[in-house]
């Protein structure tokens, strides 16, 4: 079930319904139903991993509380770990794996037949696994006692809103919350439903209307050159993240409907003024898991330089990799780790020159241009995310290099759909300005919300933009 | 739910009731202010229902999407075939399950039912129609009977924010035609008027093409099972009215035809599974140069139109023989 399906605005206010009027005792069982039921409609194949990953986190985490013996602690971990990260392998990146290795062998004038297990990616996969090993870390740490009711342990893992695309949750956060009696609270209730048309706004109304641009470029790599292409890079780049923050202000309002918060996963990541700041606010839920249980493993900031920066590259692989079985993210993922270490480098620069200058306007005019580069440097990177292959990508560059081409009608596109596309993203980027600068009640007087609500309800109603492939981004890793 | 919940949700319910209350008041300003566009390429849906119903049994129905109101010449029809012919396609967006229903009362005796849908109609939800049937149901409102199936109101309310949207651009270029912030404009070639009184359009003849050869390519993979029973069901309810139903695959450009082979032929070896359905000849026997094209990969030029209806209305001539 898609979150910007008419199914799931009837499915949400009928849960959301049940679950305040349901008896508190019945309403984790029901909740658990409800997110078994939203994911009823996966293959079954798909089902397979999802109960693996739940049955082995929670057998493990008993197990490891269970035991006093940091060795037999240590063993369990790792043992439950290597099932998890070995059910993600197998049905994310086997396909790829079979694939690259006789592409690899066959280059070297060899042939070996390798049976392709060709199944379908499973969706949530990648979010599921990293929130199971988060919970077995956390239980290992002794952050957080294991749980013991199969009942809640399954809603953590299967809690609707946030199964597909996350955020992927902490068991401090999530976990906690579910052992917490929930009434009804008006407060949290239109919060959630302000966030979920605000989601829907920003998936529906720019995200769909930009795919259908995006995706006649990067289908037709050679087909484009100049403006064109230059354009379509900038859409997707607010393509992804309308997307992806879209999916997720829906998952947190739908969550917060029923009393309990998600973690925070975007915070207007295209204001930020330095590739660090950027990582803080773009999927703050995967970055502080790398963080948390990756690189601060790995000895994080407290160690010499040259292994620092060693680490910084592993995790923003990683993160590349996590993405999908696919070199384009891998390239992702390096592009990002590596301006990271040499932003590192340009900061003191930055800073000695500000300090042997004493301009107060230098650290304005430094923080305007940190803005636009780090923008800039997102949208290159981009470009290497959603092409289909790394050549295309590279193509897609040089194309876009030559700053020849026009908006000809080969890309079948209304001058009047640009029109709102471009209006769309302005009002968005106002909002967001505006939301940076000042706390979220932004809107003071109630007049004045109520217009924007009008206002927001009625554009969904009017240009919310639709076709036939509207997945979401997200939903694919 | 304790008391100060019950107050809150009170409070919830009036606050969604008049927000919901204002939405729908301007939804209704803006289908007023659209008001009927009388000359509406849709609103051709009118004069077809009367030809229907003042045609007697037996005649020839022609039923498709606008490849058939474009690509067929009723008159050589009925002078070939020496019996009354309607041709009541209109648009492939209105879906083919309405198109279907919406002869099917009015089948009688000796009546010989004419299908010819385009491909698109039986893979994806297409055959469930989109946006177009509510301004169909404007303009028809009986026509809510030829909604039967949950799949078909689904889509209806799916549809429904694009029907808004379109209605406010008809209201908003009203508004700024009255104000006289921009002329008037001239008549779309797309209208009631273009058709004429077999209801075949016929506006695009002396025109030249405009089809530059650009076909959307195809996405949806999921055959729509629907399609073929619907097609089945209305085979066998013509049998039984003692009348026939023959179905045609359209006429397409070779381009579209070679770059979607496969994506065809799936649909051809389903149609094989329903024996009750008669069908004329191979896609590939509608297949024509690009350059019999007018607008669009399904509208027949002048010329491409007058072969295909001879074709057919020769077969047609023969069929029983």
């Amino acid at each position: 079930m898609q979150f910007d399906s008419l199914q799931y605005m009837v499915f949400l206010p009928i849960i959301v319904t049940l679950f305040y009027t349901a008896p508190a005792q019945w309403r984790l069982a029901f909740l658990l139903c409800a997110s078994v039921y939203f994911y009823a409609s996966a293959p079954t194949i798909y089902v397979l991993p999802l109960f693996l990953a739940t049955l082995v986190s929670y057998c493990a985490g008993i197990l490891i509380e269970r035991r006093q013996d940091e060795s037999a602690r240590k063993y369990y971990l790792v043992f439950a770990i290597i099932l998890l990260i070995g059910n993600l392998a197998f049905f994310k990146y086997a396909n790829f794996a079979v694939t690259s290795f006789t592409t690899a062998i066959s280059y070297w004038g060899l042939s070996v037949h390798v049976p392709n297990p060709n199944h379908g990616f499973p969706t949530g996969i990648s979010f599921y696994t990293f929130l199971t090993i988060g919970y077995l870390i956390d239980v290992y740490r002794r952050d957080h006692p294991a749980e013991k009711s199969t009942g809640t342990f399954a809603l953590y893992i299967l809690f609707f809103p946030k199964l597909l695309a996350g955020p992927i949750e902490r068991s401090k956060n999530l976990l906690a919350q579910l052992h917490e009696q929930k009434n009804f609270d008006y407060t949290k209730i239109t919060s959630g439903m302000k966030l979920i048309a605000w989601g829907l706004f920003k998936k529906t109304i720019i995200a769909n209307r930009a795919a259908f641009y995006v995706d006649t470029v990067y289908s037709n790599p050679t087909h484009y050159a100049g403006w064109p292409l230059i354009f379509a890079f900038y859409l997707y780049t607010f393509q992804i993240y309308c997307d992806f923050s879209g999916y997720t202000d829906i998952a947190v309002g739908s969550s917060r409907m029923m009393g309990y918060d998600l973690l925070e996963n975007f915070r207007r990541p295209y204001l930020a003024s330095s590739i660090r700041e950027f990582w803080r606010r773009w999927h703050i839920s995967l970055t502080t898991w790398l963080r948390d249980y990756l690189y601060l493993p790995l000895g994080g900031n407290r160690v010499i330089k040259w292994r620092w920066r060693f680490n910084i590259i592993v995790v923003f692989v990683l993160s590349g990799i996590w993405h999908g079985p696919n070199w384009t993210f891998l390239a992702w993922g390096t592009l990002h780790g590596v301006y990271y270490v040499l932003s590192d480098g340009m900061k003191s620069i930055c800073n000695r020159i500000g300090a042997l200058r004493s301009l107060e306007r230098f650290h304005t005019l430094n923080k305007y241009a940190g803005i636009v580069l780090t923008f800039h440097f997102v949208v290159l990177t981009w470009i290497f995310f959603r092409a289909n292959s790394i050549t295309d990508a590279l193509l897609l560059m040089q194309s876009a290099s030559t700053l020849r081409g026009t908006f000809n009608n080969a890309l079948k596109v209304a001058r009047i759909d640009m029109f709102w596309l471009v209006f769309w993203l302005a009002v968005l980027m106002t909002v967001e300005i505006v939301q940076e600068s000042r706390s979220f009640q932004w809107l003071g007087s109630s007049r004045l919300r109520w217009i924007f609500y009008y206002l927001l309800v009625m554009s969904l109603l009017l240009f919310t933009f639709t076709s036939t492939d509207n997945n979401f981004i997200y939903g694919r890793f | 739910m304790v008391g100060s919940s019950m107050a809150q949700v009170k409070v919830l319910l009036c606050k969604i009731g008049f927000l919901s209350a204002l939405i729908i008041l301007t939804c209704f300003i803006i289908i007023v202010v659209a008001g009927s566009q009388k000359n509406h390429y849709l609103a051709s849906v009118i004069d077809k229902h009367k030809l229907l119903k003042v045609t007697q049994s037996p005649r020839v129905i022609l039923v498709g999407g606008s490849n058939v109101a474009f690509g067929l010449d009723s008159a050589i029809i009925q002078h070939e075939l020496r019996l009354p012919v309607v041709n009541m396609a209109i648009k492939a967006t209105i879906g083919l399950h309405y198109m279907l229903e919406e002869v099917k009362p009015f089948i009688g005796h000796g009546d010989l039912v004419m299908v010819m849908p385009e491909y698109e109609q039986f893979y994806g939800d297409l055959p469930n129609g989109n946006d177009d049937v509510w301004l169909l149901l404007w303009y028809s409102p009986d026509g809510y009977r030829n909604l039967r199936s949950p799949s078909q109101y689904l889509a209806l309310l799916k549809s429904f924010h694009v029907f808004m949207f379109t209605r406010s651009r008809v209201a908003w270029d009203k508004l700024t035609t009255v104000l006289r912030m921009k002329p008037e404009s001239k008549p779309d070639l797309y209208s009631r008027s273009s058709f004429n009184e077999h209801g075949d359009f016929v506006a695009h003849l002396s025109l030249s093409p405009s089809w530059d050869g650009c076909f959307p390519t195809q996405k949806d993979e999921t055959l729509n099972e629907e399609t073929f029973s619907s097609l089945q069901n209305l085979s066998k309810y013509a049998a039984r009215k003692k009348a026939k139903m023959v179905f045609f695959w359209p006429s397409i450009p070779e381009s579209f035809y070679v770059a979607q082979k496969a994506w065809i032929q799936r649909i051809v070896s389903k149609m094989n599974q329903y024996p009750d359905i008669r069908v004329h000849g191979t896609p590939f026997d509608s297949v024509l140069p690009v350059n019999n094209f007018f607008d669009s990969p399904y509208h027949l030029n002048a010329t491409a139109r007058l072969k295909r209806t001879l074709a057919i209305s020769r077969f047609l001539l023969h069929m029983d023989k």
